[in-house]
Order: C-alpha cells, then sequence, then structure tokens
C-alpha cells in the first residue's frame, strides 16, 4: 500500500521532473539549454529526449518500492550518453543525488517533514539506485574501450595486409566447427571480429 | 521552437560549478579558450607526412602542449592565404558577406546536438573564420573591431580553428536549413586549408592522403596485394554460391573501369559490399576492368586543401584515358561522389576522353552523368532491377530487418535518394524507414566523416553520432530492425563502432552485399549463407 510519500511523490512528478531535468541540462551553456529543453521532437533533440525519458523512468522505480527488479533501457541510455561526455564520473553521475533537494524542498511545503521514516526509505532508494548508476556508468565507459580496442584490431589487420579479415572469418568459422566436433582449439589467439560487446540491460535491484 | 539569435549564442560553456573544476566560465564565446586534452583532438601530423606532401613547418609537435611552434610570420600567413582565398573563391567571400546570423542552423548539426557545444553550432563555428575576416578584410571591423564583431588573428583563434574544424565532418546538413544556402562545409574546408598553411594538420588525414598519392589508396596496399585480396573475396564467392569469378585487373579495353574505395577491399564489413560488386557484374556478364593505379574512390584530398584533392583525383580520369575505356562506374562510398559531383568535372574535366555512360545491359544512357562520365552502383543497379535484368531472390536477406542510412554526400552532394531505396524494396522482403527529419537531405551524419575517424576521438565520435544512433534505436525498438544499410565506406567502418556502443542488435552493411546475397546465379549450387557466411533461414544445410 502505498505511503504518504509515496502519495506525494506521484502527485508531484510533473514539477519534480521538470527541476530534475534542469539539474543536467543546465550544465550545458545557455544556448544548448534553451534548445534541449523547448525542442520536444526526440530526433531533433536527442540529449534532451534521453534525459527526459531517462530520468522518468527512474522516477518510477524510486517511486514504487514493490518492484525488485526493473528493466530500465531509457536510464541505461542516459547513462550512455554520460558516459562520452566530457565531465568527470562524479559530474556524470551526480544528478541522482540531486533528487534529494529537489524532493524534499518541493514536499516540505506540504508539511511532510515529520514522516522522517519515509524520507530515509526513499533516501536509501536513492543511494541504492546510485550505486547500480554508477555500475552501469562504468559499463558505459569499458564498453568504449571495447569499441575502441574492436575498432584498433580491424586496422591493425589491414595496416599489416597480413591476414585477410575475410580469411580470418573463415579460421574462425573453420574453428568453430571444429570445436563443435569436440577437437580441441588449435590454440592460436585469434581475435573475434564480430564481437559486439554488448552490454547487459542493466537492472535496478533493492 | 524559438531560435536563439546572434546575441544569444553562446555566453559560456558550463553554467553550473563543476565538481572537477569548481569553475563557473561565464564569458562571451570570443573569450574562452580551446583547451586540448587526450581524447578530444585528432593526433598531429607526424613530421615525415607533411615532409612528403612538401607541406610547410614539418616538425613534431602535439596540440595539448602549450607552445605549437607556428613558424615566425605565421599570422600574416594566415591572413595571405585569407586574402588569396577569397579571390580566388566567390562562394567564399559570399558566406563570409552574407549570413545574418538567423540561427536557422543552430540546432541543426549532429556535433551541436551531441555536444551541446556551442560553437558546434554551424553559426557560431563559422562565426570563428567571419570574425577574423571582419576584422581585416571590412571597413566596419577595421574601424570598430570587436564592436563590429570582429577580432585580431591570435594563437588562441587558430587554436579554435584546429578544434572547431575537426569538430565538423562537413556533412552539410546545416547548410540544407540556410535560407541564403551557406555552404557550411567550405568554411571549414577553408580553415582546415588556411591551418596546413601553417603546419597545424592531422596525420589520420595526411597518411591516407600520401598512400593515396603513393600507391594509390589509403592503405597504401601495393597492386599484389590489393589483387590477392579481391581473390580471397572470390574465393569465398566460390565456397559459398560454387561460381568462380576472375575479375580483371588493368585491361587497356574494358568499357567500364570500376573504382570503389579501397576500404571495400580489405575492412569489415566492407568486403561484404565487394562481394556483392563481383556477383553483381559475374550476373550480367559486364565488360569492366579494376585498377590497381586508381584503386581509391575516397579523396582525403577533399579534407587537406583544394590542390591536394585535384590532384587525387585525377587519377581517376588519367587511368580510364590510359585504359581506353567508355565510362567510369563508381561503387558505394561517400565523399568520393561530393569530389565527383561537385568538383572533378571543373577541376580536371572536361573528360572529352570518355563518353556519355550507356549501359551495355539495358541500353539507358545516364544523362545526369553526361558530364562526369561516372555512374553510381546504386544508379546503375536500379536501373537494371527497373529493366528486370537481375534474378533476385528477397528471401536469402529474410534473415536480416533492415534500415537505410543516407550517406550524407551521395545524399546531399549529388541526390541520390530513391535509387537505394529501389534497390531495397527488390533485394530485401521488408525494411523501414527512420524518422522523416533523419533521412533524405535531412540524414544524420555518422559523426566520424572527413578523416575523424580516428580512435584516439572515441568519445567525440560517440556524442556526434548520437543523433544518428538515436534514430536508429527508434526503428530497433519499433520494428526490430536488426541491420543498418548505407553507401559509403566511412559509413561501413563508423557505424560499426556507432552501433556497437549505442544499438549492439544492429550490424552495418552496404547495400551490394544485399544485392549479392539476392541474386540468383546461373549455375550456382543452393545457397546456405549469406556472403558472411551466416546461415539463411529456412535454408540451412
Amino acid at each position: 500500500m502505498e505511503n504518504k510519500l509515496e502519495k506525494l511523490l506521484h502527485g508531484k512528478k510533473v514539477e519534480i521532473l521538470e527541476k530534475w531535468e534542469d539539474t543536467i541540462l543546465s550544465s550545458f551553456s545557455p544556448d544548448a539549454y534553451h534548445i534541449f529543453k523547448k525542442q520536444k521532437d526526440p530526433f531533433a533533440n536527442p540529449i534532451g529526449h534521453k534525459v527526459r525519458t531517462g530520468l522518468a523512468e527512474l522516477y518510477d522505480v524510486l517511486c514504487e518500492p514493490s518492484n525488485k527488479e526493473i528493466l530500465t533501457p531509457d536510464l541505461t541510455q542516459l547513462i550512455k550518453m554520460r558516459a562520452v561526455q566530457q565531465v568527470s564520473a562524479a559530474d556524470a553521475v551526480s544528478f541522482i543525488f540531486k533528487l534529494k533537494g529537489i524532493v524534499r524542498k518541493e514536499l516540505l511545503k506540504k508539511g511532510m517533514a515529520e514522516l522522517y521514516i519515509e524520507w530515509l526509505a526513499f533516501d536509501a532508494r536513492i543511494d541504492a539506485a546510485a550505486l547500480v548508476i554508477f555500475d552501469m556508468f562504468m559499463a558505459s565507459k569499458e564498453q568504449v574501450y571495447q569499441v575502441r580496442v574492436n575498432e584498433f584490431q580491424h586496422g591493425r589487420h589491414m595496416i599489416t595486409g597480413s591476414i585477410c579479415p575475410s580469411a580470418l572469418v573463415r579460421r574462425n568459422n573453420q574453428e568453430a566447427i571444429a570445436a563443435e566436433a569436440g577437437d580441441a582449439p588449435d590454440g592460436q589467439n585469434v581475435p573475434v571480429i564480430n564481437d559486439t560487446c554488448g552490454v547487459k540491460p542493466q537492472v535496478l535491484q533493492f | 521552437m524559438a531560435i536563439p539569435k546572434a546575441a544569444q549564442l553562446g555566453v559560456s560553456v558550463v553554467r553550473e560549478p563543476s565538481l572537477m573544476t569548481g569553475s563557473i566560465p561565464k564569458k562571451d564565446w570570443m573569450d574562452v579558450p580551446a583547451i586540448f586534452k587526450e581524447g578530444n583532438f585528432c593526433y598531429p601530423a607526424k613530421k615525415s607526412m607533411v615532409e612528403y606532401h612538401k607541406f610547410p613547418n614539418p616538425r613534431e609537435w602535439s596540440p595539448d602542449q602549450e607552445d605549437w611552434k607556428l613558424p615566425d610570420g605565421w599570422e600574416d600567413i594566415i591572413l595571405n592565404g585569407l586574402k588569396e582565398r577569397l579571390d580566388k573563391f566567390r562562394s567564399l567571400k559570399i558566406f563570409m558577406d552574407i549570413c545574418v546570423r538567423c540561427g536557422a542552423c543552430a540546432d541543426k548539426c549532429h556535433f551541436f546536438l551531441g555536444t551541446g557545444d556551442p560553437k558546434n553550432m554551424p553559426v557560431l563555428r563559422a562565426e570563428l573564420l567571419r570574425s577574423v575576416y571582419r576584422n581585416d578584410f571590412t571597413t566596419a571591423g577595421k574601424l570598430l573591431g570587436k564592436l563590429a564583431g570582429g577580432r585580431p588573428m591570435t594563437v588562441g583563434v587558430l587554436k579554435e580553428w584546429f578544434m572547431y574544424s575537426y569538430q565538423c565532418t562537413e556533412c552539410r546538413r546545416c547548410s540544407v536549413f540556410c535560407p541564403y544556402g551557406i555552404d557550411t562545409a567550405e568554411i571549414t574546408m577553408m580553415m582546415r586549408e588556411l591551418l596546413h598553411l601553417v603546419g597545424v594538420g592531422t596525420n589520420w588525414i595526411l597518411e591516407p592522403a600520401a598512400n593515396s598519392n603513393r600507391t594509390g589508396n589509403h592503405m597504401g596496399l601495393q597492386p599484389h596485394t590489393l589483387k590477392e585480396n579481391v581473390e580471397y573475396l572470390c574465393d569465398d564467392i566460390e565456397t559459398i554460391t560454387g561460381i568462380r569469378i576472375t575479375p580483371t585487373w588493368n585491361r587497356k579495353g574494358a568499357e567500364i573501369l570500376f573504382i570503389t574505395p579501397s576500404a571495400d577491399v580489405f575492412a569489415e564489413p566492407g568486403i561484404y559490399t565487394a562481394m556483392g560488386y563481383l556477383l553483381l557484374f559475374e550476373h550480367i556478364g559486364l565488360d569492366y576492368t579494376w585498377s590497381t593505379y586508381s584503386s581509391e574512390g575516397g579523396n582525403f584530398g577533399l579534407f587537406t586543401n583544394n590542390e591536394m584533392m585535384k590532384k587525387l583525383n585525377a587519377k581517376m580520369y588519367a587511368e580510364s584515358k590510359r585504359l581506353g575505356v567508355k565510362w567510369i562506374l563508381g561503387g558505394e562510398c561517400g565523399h568520393m561522389w561530393r569530389v565527383l559531383h561537385q568538383y572533378m568535372d571543373t577541376m580536371n574535366g572536361p573528360a572529352d576522353h570518355l563518353e556519355v555512360p550507356k549501359s551495355p545491359i539495358t541500353g539507358t544512357v545516364f544523362e545526369n552523368a553526361a558530364s562526369t562520365k561516372m555512374v553510381h552502383i546504386s544508379e546503375f543497379t536500379a536501373d537494371l532491377i527497373k529493366n528486370n535484368k537481375l534474378k533476385l531472390d528477397p528471401m536469402r536477406n529474410a534473415h536480416r530487418i533492415p534500415t537505410y542510412h543516407d550517406s550524407c554526400n551521395p545524399a546531399r552532394a549529388m541526390g541520390l535518394l530513391d535509387e537505394p531505396r529501389y534497390i531495397l524494396d527488390h533485394v530485401v522482403p521488408k525494411w523501414y524507414e527512420m524518422p522523416e527529419n533523419t533521412i533524405r537531405e535531412k540524414t544524420f551524419c555518422c559523426g566520424s566523416g572527413t578523416g575523424l575517424n580516428t580512435g584516439e576521438i572515441m568519445e567525440l565520435r560517440m556524442r556526434s553520432g548520437l543523433p544518428r544512433a538515436n534514430a536508429v534505436k527508434h526503428v530497433v525498438d519499433k520494428f526490430n530492425v536488426n541491420m543498418l544499410s548505407c553507401v559509403c565506406a566511412i559509413d561501413r567502418a563508423t557505424l560499426s563502432a556507432l552501433m556497437e556502443y549505442w544499438n549492439p542488435t544492429v550490424g552495418v552493411c552496404g547495400l551490394s552485399e544485399m544485392v549479392g546475397n539476392a541474386l540468383i546465379m546461373d549455375g550456382e549450387k543452393e545457397r546456405e549463407t549469406g556472403l558472411r557466411f551466416e546461415p539463411l533461414e529456412g535454408m540451412e544445410g
């Protein structure tokens, strides 16, 4: 059953999300902020769109204590976006903690100060989410490194001209067939060209 | 939505205190310096590369060092270079004068949309050059300086030019929205040209340009390697289809010279596109030849300066003349088509030794190429399909649900919009368009063109490619799209990296790969796999 704080979190969702979005978007220049905030077409404004949908998804998770494990594809996209921007790791994930201040300010007006047990529970959820978000951030960073390595491997084959990628694919296939037939691999360290190094769907757990 | 006016543009880079620096820059854009840090710049050209091209000021240097070791009197070199170009290119003079800073381009650049950096708004990027132009070449600027939007040429300005002319892929999306038709790409081209005058350039551009000049292609593959690589592809084709193809090289008297990006011959996933070409030409019995001398469709001269572009491009006509072919067929390349369609004719034409291209299979005369004498493989293929000259089984691509990325240059610089779509309609059971404002003339760049496809700026590439990746994600979520098709070699390489990061379930392919998959070859064995040796749905052995 919904407690009093959760009821108010739902009721004030629009106002809180609006302010929360600002904590990320205002880190851009005023011109960029203006465009990222106002342009509602997701394709003309991918950053604004990812901030909006990612935070809305996370907000729902935080306001819904009954859900123990929730897939958060939009939040994952938001973190991926932050992971490739020129900001420190702290800057990139600090938005989660800023929610505490926004929610307090919004709800203190409603005379909710005495519900400290509910506050503590909500804070704990934010803290738990912060840890998961930092993991997601690191996963995204590692993914960039992997993309870079994969590209380098391609480049290396091309530059040395020693192994045609086509021949390499053939060799990989032969090895896969051999492995299926139970033969031991030949021990050569052959890079897998088509490794897409996808990040697994991120899950928020409490 | 409201579009910011000039006065609103670029006040600061960060408004809130950064946890990293604690500072809150609130300066005018002119006063915010470009800071170079590992990861936000392409590595500078090696001394040996600068020497090879006989460019000025060869030396060891790095953008993140304070001293760029510029030559004495470099300011005059730049200003004289600008004067020379203003006199030579009327377009540049016009672009410098007519912009009214309406802001229509401001939110159209993928670099701006992915970074939020106001200096990546095309109008402001152009202001980096325009401010110097005003200061030294207009009366108002000479008298009023900063009040008239002018500023003197300083090291800081030069560093800004380097930073932002290499955060522009010359994709020309902004130009589509400019009411005056200003080609901002040409402004970037001019800034890069001017930087080369004082020895400021990147290695990833100058080295491929040197290789192209010396051996005919970006990777410097020598003739025997090039030929061998194509033979490997023919081996694979034989394994997959049972058909042995033996293409000819440097053959005098062939009807058609075929030129494609060299990446199609040695890099994934371009090699599958090349296998598609080989199958197509075999299917129709085309009288054509490959060339080892003109073995590169790409032209990194376009990203360097106009003389280099002309020099590298000249190989195409020279080789077609030497071999005595009738016309040239071009593969799936991006900027090759910009050079070809917009500059080749006046730079190295008229190609009077060639004939107006006429398909030997359908008899279609390609009037659109009457002057350049060079036809795009998609135009050629679409015409073959239209005239029922190809036996196709689209079900061989049933394991793919593609979308189509309009590669910037073919789309915006030569208007190749419908032919690729027509081909897709016939070679794959189903495919889906991305949203309207991200395709055709309004297509978003891969984010890594113009020589920015280098590993040291991977995060930047992931930012600048975000608008494209975002549109792809939409069709992935909505239609389960699993393949991003395109007609550009740089796209094939860079979109692969972009998809690995943003949409890991999506592969990248050239259009001709899917044509090759679908072609029913005379005398072929039963196909069990596609050109990537991937099992075909319902046809597993």
